[in-house]
């Protein structure tokens, strides 16, 4: 079956200080309509890279230097700037996580809704007052006048993120790309959003991508997790694998150093010690190896790749050893 | 309810810091005044500019309040003509030079690059000749009047906008709902234009009251050395011309004092304005 959207043996690389460094390596992605998909990683693993790479949105010192992108069947790298914008917005919209810088703050919420429905769509002076009313509504926002009306300093913190999402629905898009949509925010706040953008994506027919680093959030929304470390894909795997079985070293150490509250007296929290590795495109074998807690002298020197194992993608060597052994 | 007393008091917070300026209120007034001086001239105006109506070199008098200048023309509808054209000048110089500052900077800074590297080299070097002489040569080369002074200082006073402008689009440019705007597929002259640049504006609006101020100044000091508008045509600057005399200078006070003042009076209105702008974008004055 053809995906909706594929990705295929990604690298992205930045230029800094002359240097090439390779920021985001062989990422294999796919994603099919209706389903979430969630990008786990810590920061600078290369989650919202690898997002922006499929946009098209890189900085002029980054660009992607093999692979395929394919969306709906088509290779966006071969499209125009001005076919991207027509993709862009209206077949696969991004939300970031901080809803106030990610408003202009010079112009009303109808101006930023109207914007984006004059960019995309041709609709009437009627049908575009209907639709805003819509989309406000499907991101339950009432008292339409008064929010339209209001810059976005003047809404709460719960507001922006609706608005954010109300403009990112505008076009109906097939893929969402939700950036830590909710870091920004407190947690009942954050509860409210998630369900919201659960129950929008079933509504809509929506596939999400979900880009966080809260397990707790990947448990309740994703149908299948992505594990990132150091710009590679680590483990690939439907939820209950990632969190009942989990095959990579490093996911396994992450999910042990989760807190747990029903546990907490029983279940010791075990950080994962070291830090990510600088330069770490200039490691030849595994990148988790310096933190790995089952380390070999294999690790280091053979060139780890996603391998299948049940009915996970993992990249360690020796994970159906791990499996089985132990 | 709730929501009218809202909107009432966000329209109001501009304006009230902006008042509350006590010189920027009187600026205000004075450049009215001026500006209905200059609008209706003609009807103000006891005599026309150019005509002889006197006798030379009178002292104020109640047919010439101001008195009459060298070869007889009163003094007075000079100074309104004269006022008309200096604030003619300080508009148009400010347009041309704001336009293309606001477009060269937004393009070097939006694009960024070779584009902004040559842009600014550009800008670099119209801003390191020496302002007057570059002026004075262009004012030697193309026939001088009130059109091409307009037009030398307006493509002269661009690279202070410029560079202004460029470095409010390199932080905008970073700012997430730049990037949202990118993600949201709208085309980048749109996002330039619509989305940038209205977020830079208070700036802008700032700078181009100071440029304003000096372009009045420097219509003042070209005609003043002869370059500027030519006589018969009365402006503020070729009416001090007068003041190279040391007679003038020290018996003949009505013939400079009334443009001198005029010209400081200007000047100093557009100045304060611009500060009082200033304040009221800042919104770290809003809640004083």
């Amino acid at each position: 079956m053809e995906h909706l959207l594929q990705i295929d043996h990604l690298d992205t690389t930045y230029t800094v200080h002359s240097e090439e460094r390779i920021l985001v390596h062989d990422v294999c992605l796919h994603l099919d309509k209706g389903e979430t998909l969630c990008l786990v990683g810590e920061s600078g693993s290369g989650k919202s890279l690898t997002m922006l790479s499929v946009l098209g949105l890189l900085k002029n010192n980054g660009r992607i230097t093999s692979g395929s992108i394919r969306f709906e069947n088509q290779e966006l790298q071969n499209l125009s700037d001005r076919e991207l914008d027509k993709i862009r917005g209206s077949k696969i919209s991004m939300i970031f996580q901080d809803a106030l810088t990610s408003l202009n703050p010079v112009f009303t919420v109808r101006n930023q809704i109207e914007e984006i429905i004059d960019a995309h769509l041709n609709l009437s002076r009627k049908a575009k007052k209907k639709k805003v009313i819509d989309l406000l509504n499907q991101v339950g926002l009432s008292d339409h006048e008064l929010i339209l009306k209001k810059y976005p300093h003047e809404l709460s913190g719960g507001q922006r993120q609706r608005v954010l999402i109300a403009i990112a629905l505008a076009c109906h898009p097939k893929v969402l790309i939700a950036d830590e949509p909710t870091t920004a925010l407190d947690v009942t706040i954050q509860a409210e959003i998630m369900n919201l953008l659960d129950q929008l994506k079933r509504e809509l027919n929506m596939a999400l991508i979900l880009i966080t680093h809260d397990m707790g959030l990947v448990a309740q929304m994703a149908d299948r997790v992505a594990v990132m470390y150091a710009g590679e894909i680590i483990e690939e795997a439907n939820v209950n694998d990632i969190f009942l079985r989990p095959k990579h070293p490093y996911t396994k150490a992450l999910l042990q150093s989760i807190p747990d509250i029903e546990h907490s007296k029983a279940k010791k929290i075990e950080p994962i010690k070291g830090r990510v590795p600088e330069n770490y495109d200039q490691i030849k074998g595994c990148r988790f190896a310096d933190r790995c807690a089952f380390r070999q002298p294999a690790c280091t020197q053979n060139v780890q790749s996603l391998k299948k194992l049940q009915e996970s993608q993992v990249r360690c060597q020796f994970a159906e050893q791990l499996l089985n052994g132990e | 309810m709730e929501a009218l007393i809202q909107k009432k008091s966000q329209k109001r917070t501009h304006t009230f810091v902006f008042w509350k300026h006590k010189l920027a209120f009187a600026s205000v007034i004075l450049l009215i005044i001026f500006v209905v001086t200059a609008l209706f001239g003609n009807m103000i105006s006891p005599y026309a500019p150019n005509t002889i109506t006197g006798s030379f070199s009178a002292p104020p008098s109640v047919q010439h309040w101001l008195g009459t200048d060298q070869i007889g023309r009163d003094v007075l509808s000079r100074l309104i003509y004269g006022i008309k054209i200096s604030l003619l000048v300080g508009v148009s110089v400010t347009v041309i030079s704001s336009i293309i500052g606001i477009v060269i900077g937004l393009v070097a800074g939006f694009f960024g690059g070779k584009i902004d590297a040559a842009l600014m080299g550009l800008t670099d070097m119209v801003m390191s000749f020496p302002y007057i002489l570059l002026v004075l040569v262009a004012a030697a080369i193309f026939k001088p009047g009130l059109l091409s002074i307009i037009l030398i200082l307006g493509f002269v006073d661009w690279p202070g906008i410029a560079r202004l402008v460029r470095g409010s689009v390199l932080s905008l440019r970073e700012t997430n709902f730049i990037k949202a705007d990118q993600l949201a597929g709208l085309p980048k002259t749109y996002i330039l234009f619509s989305e940038i640049l209205p977020n830079a504006i208070a700036p802008i609006l700032i700078y181009a009251t100071s440029v304003m101020a000096y372009s009045i100044l420097d219509e003042a000091a070209l005609s003043f050395l002869g370059m500027g508008i030519q006589p018969p045509t009365a402006s503020l600057g070729n009416m001090l011309n007068g003041a190279e005399n040391l007679t003038i200078l020290t018996e003949r006070l009505w013939l400079w004092l009334p443009p001198g003042i005029v010209i400081i009076l200007l000047v100093l209105a557009i100045n304060f304005i611009g500060d009082a702008l200033r304040d009221s974008f800042d919104p770290n004055n809003h809640y004083k």
